[in-house]
């Protein structure tokens, strides 16, 4: 009897290679999601709240990780411009007309240039004042001393009333890049002509600090001519190190997260009251609705999250300086962080960060 | 009994209106190659956002060594591609199995071209400049070998899918068509992707991941799976129906021929000579992020200027009734050129902000019909230096001239892979974000204008560089006519001699 012709099953095939293909890359994208993903691992959160702060001094962005950013329906910069901008917004007066703007916003002109670089130079020198006397711990009072101190400032350079959200991201940005760079100093900038130094580099305090003479490759204009030369400048580095977590039973959770509750409660409900002190209304203008109010309110109430926090830990974090033998510690923190959700948040309810503000 | 002639004729009649695809393998032709195209167009721009501003985030490297090395990675990638695109033709070339010469490359390629695809975006946990390097090389020339490997003979299949030449035409009209949609699938992946997962994990924290470039993982499990899932389909349905019979390609030989043709040359030359163009490709995803808010807006960006391509193709066959080839080309490229610079001066006069939005993406449109041009207009010039040849030689020979004109082609896409990154990273002082939180750092105007400069005047000054070979092409008027006349001539004298034995 002839021996049966074995066939190859196109259609068997794919079905399977379809199968254990979807098995396989689902499994990867997993894994890629679990190992860079920082708000599964509380350890990792805690690392990132915390390096944010050291490495630049930015308490503004570490906030990302934080308690406050917990609400689903809000970005972190939403938050801010429900709860606080919209204190400071000018664009529109009692009538509905646009607020009058200085004669050169919008041109490109150096005037403006000009103001735009006076108010944040001004402005630069306020938020260092901030850093050192408020902190970012108490972000209500330095989010509302900031912005109004921007309008104030504002009318005293371009001599009008005029604000708006983008004008006061613009100045605040700028200010925690400034700050970030003041610390770590910036390189020797070029201009594409490859003939002229745009800007000098800056040494930062960091550098100062922590910093150990190494040569270094750097581009530099030698002879008219941008050329790569060999020379000396500070280096540092600093690390945020994982040491140790620990867990709260769940007796010691509830009444973690009651005391969270204790803490949260007052700024969660002061969102009507401020609302009335400022006049932010809830207005209807034919279709649209600018429920400003109801907005602000909301924000606030959903900082209250007490209920939703079903596991706490406290991690122990240490800062190092420098490489090899040369390490030494600089700084110690603990934090609290909380799961709501199985994603963890460092609560920044009850953490004092000044420790790792290093050039302060 | 000898057929007479008229039977013979007959048969042949028969036999060229005789269908062999069932319908379903057209439409599954097509999927399969939609299914290549949306993982191969997904790559490469993606792929450099996520080298350069996700995979090493954190790791403290020094921002301009990453930008020189993910140039070097490109370019080194690009003439892997180059190489791979001969090899893997001659490879091909020489497969004889059951299922064909072309199927097993694709059915059994896209298990390592998904899972390849998949590793490029898995970047190891180093602090180690110099480990992180080797793997972004090593990793990416793989994907470019493989992804060269399915893609290759995947646009091949078309010519062995039915004997029936108009039955093909109409096969891979439909397969080009949903080819292309494919090569802008994953526009819409990256768009519906991240609405899932703000959705599932709020909007901040979706903020956070995409600080991490996890929504481009994501994305790119999607493309990999839809890949295989759409080849799957094709592998099952399709079956190969011609002999493959295309000439032995020699890269020696197909060079040769290029440079022994003046006029091929010319057209060749127009590949080199006009590389820098493709550069707006890489430079589209950072103005989707800073001009429109969004990588996910790329789609947007590039839409209007798909439109405009759509319409210049209509356009390039209504000027070719009217004018030469060489008139037709260097006319489009002049209008290409000033399309360009005119989006770049209204750009600079409105200023990178929302206002030019709306007049960006308008002038994209016009800036899209020249694309019409450089997909048609070669093309007839090679088929016309294709009978050049034979008019001279004797011999047509398509296939060593369309090698030589795809080493070109592909050795100008390295040139661009390797120019493109070294523009938007190096040359517009780009600032690489180094909070885990943030995905895109502000950038300067400066930088953001010289995005602009890279979209408008840097392509402009290429399609410029472009049209120069071709005014030395002189396949046109007089002696095209003469040529296609004695070769009309040359056929049907053949022809009869042919009859007569």
């Amino acid at each position: 009897m002839a021996k049966e012709k074995k066939t190859f099953k196109a259609g068997l095939y794919a079905v399977v290679v379809g199968i254990v293909l979807a098995v396989v890359l689902g499994v990867m994208a997993v894994c890629a999601f679990v190992t860079r993903y920082t708000a599964y691992s509380p350890e990792k959160v805690a690392v990132s709240f915390v390096d944010t702060i050291v490495q630049t001094g930015d308490g503004y962005n570490a906030y990302k990780n934080t308690l406050v950013s917990q609400n689903k329906k809000l970005k972190y910069g939403d938050f801010i411009r429900r709860a606080y901008m919209v204190c400071f917004v000018n664009e529109k007066d009692a009538n509905g007309k646009d607020v009058p703007q200085a004669d050169f916003v919008g041109t490109g002109s150096e005037a403006e240039q000009k103001a735009i670089d006076e108010v944040y130079n001004t402005m630069y020198d306020y938020y260092v004042e901030l850093l050192e006397n408020v902190g970012w711990d108490d972000y209500e009072t330095f989010f509302m001393s900031y912005f109004s101190k921007l309008r104030e400032v504002r009318k005293q350079v371009y001599g009008d009333d005029f604000m708006n959200m983008e004008y006061m991201f613009g100045a605040l940005e700028a200010n925690v890049a400034a700050y970030g760079d003041s610390l770590t100093g910036t390189e020797r900038k070029i201009a594409s002509d490859n003939k002229t130094i745009l800007r000098e580099e800056t040494v930062g305090k960091y550098q100062e600090m922590f910093g150990v003479e190494k040569e270094v490759e750097a581009e530099n204009i030698v002879d008219g001519k941008k050329q790569t030369v060999t020379e000396k400048q500070l280096k540092y580095k600093l690390t945020t190190q994982f040491i140790s977590s620990a867990s709260l039973e769940p007796d010691e959770v509830k009444a973690y997260a009651e005391g969270f509750r204790n803490r949260i409660k007052a700024t969660a409900e002061s969102g009507e009251a401020k609302a009335d002190v400022f006049g932010i209304k809830d207005v209807k203008e034919g279709k649209k609705e600018n429920n400003a109010k109801s907005n602000m309110i909301s924000a606030y109430e959903k900082l209250d999250c007490a209920d939703d926090i079903t596991d706490v830990k406290k991690v122990s974090l240490e800062i190092y300086a420098g490489e090899g033998d040369a390490t030494k510690l600089v700084a110690t923190q603990d934090v609290y962080v909380v799961a709501l959700d199985g994603v963890w948040y460092v609560d920044n309810t009850n953490i004092d960060t000044s420790a790792l503000y290093l050039a302060q | 009994m000898a057929k007479t002639k008229a039977a013979k004729a007959a048969d042949t009649a028969v036999g060229a209106a005789k269908k062999y695809m069932k319908p379903s393998e057209i439409v599954t032709f097509g999927i399969g190659l939609f299914g290549v195209a949306l993982l191969s167009g997904w790559m490469p721009d993606y792929t450099m956002t996520f080298f350069a501003d996700f995979a090493f985030k954190g790791k403290g490297f020094d921002s301009s060594q990453l930008a020189l090395t993910v140039s070097t990675v490109f370019g080194v990638a690009g003439i892997v591609g180059a190489i791979c695109e001969l090899v893997i033709g001659i490879l091909v070339d020489r497969t004889r199995t059951k299922l064909g010469k072309v199927k097993p490359w694709v059915g059994f390629g896209a298990i390592p071209f998904a899972l390849v695809a998949m590793l490029v975006f898995m970047a190891p946990d180093t602090n180690s400049f110099t480990v992180a390097s080797i793997w972004m090389f090593v990793i990416y020339s793989l994907y470019t070998a493989v992804s060269c490997a399915v893609e290759s003979p995947a646009n091949c299949f078309g010519a062995l899918c039915s004997p029936n030449p108009s039955e093909r035409s109409s096969a891979i009209s439909i397969a080009s068509f949903l080819r292309s949609v494919g090569q802008s699938g994953g526009q819409v992946v990256i768009i519906v992707v991240p609405l899932i997962m703000k959705a599932l994990m709020g909007q901040q924290q979706y903020k956070n991941a995409e600080g991490q470039g996890i929504d481009l993982i994501i994305s790119t499990a999607v493309c990999a799976l839809g890949m295989i899932i759409f080849v799957m389909i094709f592998f099952a349905n399709n079956k190969e129906r011609v002999p493959y019979t295309a000439e032995k390609v020699s890269l020696i030989e197909s060079v040769k021929l290029v440079f022994t043709n003046k006029n091929l040359l010319m057209v060749a030359l127009t590949k080199l000579t006009g590389f820098g163009r493709g550069v707006y490709g890489t430079v589209s995803l950072y103005i989707a992020v800073y001009l429109l808010g969004s990588k996910g807006l790329k789609l947007a960006l590039m839409l209007p200027m798909g439109i405009g391509t759509a319409v210049g193709t209509l356009l390039v066959n209504f000027a070719l009734k009217k004018f030469s080839t060489k008139k037709t080309y260097i006319l489009f490229c002049c209008y290409g050129a000033s399309a360009l610079t005119i989006l770049y001066l209204v750009s600079r006069g409105i200023g990178f902000n929302s206002n030019l939005i709306v007049p960006f993406l308008v002038l994209n449109f016009f800036c899209g019909i020249q694309h019409g041009n450089t997909n048609v207009t070669p093309n007839i010039m090679i088929a016309d230096c294709i009978d050049e040849m034979e008019y001279k030689t004797g011999k047509r020979q398509e296939g060593l001239a369309y090698a030589g004109i795809g080493l070109f082609a592909k050795i100008a896409s390295a040139l661009t892979k390797w120019l493109a990154p070294i523009l938007v990273y190096t040359w517009s002082n780009y600032q690489f974000s180094t909070s885990q939180n943030i995905a895109y750092a502000t950038q300067t105007p400066e930088t953001l204008n010289r995005f602009l400069a890279i979209y408008t005047i840097i392509p402009a000054v290429f399609v410029v560089l472009q049209f120069v070979p071709i005014l030395f092409y002189d396949m046109v008027g007089e002696k095209k006519k003469m040529i296609t006349e004695a070769l009309i001539e040359r056929r049907a004298e053949n022809g009869d001699e042919a009859a007569e034995a």
